[in-house]
């Protein structure tokens, strides 16, 4: 809700199993970001917003 | 048969009146049942019923919340719009326009989430911390979160 660069699913995992497959879900929460990104567990809200920064942000060149 | 207890829809009640200011629309998708199962599709969610009486019961309990249904087999360019390709989908509609979206039933701890989300998309906050509103200003790309939870 901060960002409009965000948007957020929440999925049940049971109901979509063909989702999960496809993550690779084995234990919940698991949080996939951008499809390719992904931890599991309930990170600190600081870790979390590091992640995702991470996933979304293109990688930075290398400093001169 | 109610999902939610008497109790505990009192207490929501007096919650939304409490905490909610603004308005919020869950925008929920579903479809009746089919009576055909088709081999290599996916078998429809066995919670479609229970997944819209739970949200109808919610809607019911505050004049903030607007509950509105679309099956998507009838109503196919709804769910092209907002991008529904599964159901039970269900979209929280306030000033952040959507961008959060559940599919399942918010049931079990997921619906203390839920309701948290409601009130929260009714008055348009986010409940992150300062630090963590600034940090997301740096977020130059964009993000789609997909949270894999169970009801249990």
């Amino acid at each position: 809700m901060a960002s409009p660069h965000v948007r957020a699913d929440v999925v049940e995992a049971q109901e979509f199993m063909d989702l999960a497959q496809r993550y690779r879900v084995r234990g919940v929460p698991k949080i996939v970001i951008n499809e390719v990104h992904w931890f599991e567990g309930a990170a600190p809200e600081a870790t979390f917003i590091e992640r995702l920064l991470a996933a979304a942000n293109p990688p930075q060149p290398e400093a001169e | 048969m109610a999902i939610i207890s008497a109790v505990d829809q009192e207490t929501l009640r007096e919650r939304f009146a409490r905490e909610m200011e603004g308005d919020v629309t869950i925008l929920h998708f579903t479809k009746a049942p089919s009576r055909l199962l088709i081999p290599g599709h996916q078998p429809d969610s066995p919670y479609l019923q229970q997944t819209e009486q739970l949200l109808r019961e919610v809607a019911d309990l505050s004049e903030h919340i607007t509950l509105e249904i679309h099956d998507v087999r009838q109503e196919p360019e709804a769910a092209e719009r907002w991008a529904i390709e599964r159901v039970p989908a269900t979209i929280l509609v306030g000033p952040p326009e959507g961008r959060l979206r559940f599919f399942g039933i918010p049931a079990g701890y997921e619906f203390a989430a839920f309701v948290d989300d409601l009130i929260a998309a009714a008055n348009g906050q986010s409940r992150l911390s300062e630090a963590s509103r600034e940090s997301l200003e740096g977020l130059r790309g964009d993000a789609h979160i997909q949270v894999f939870v169970t009801p249990t």
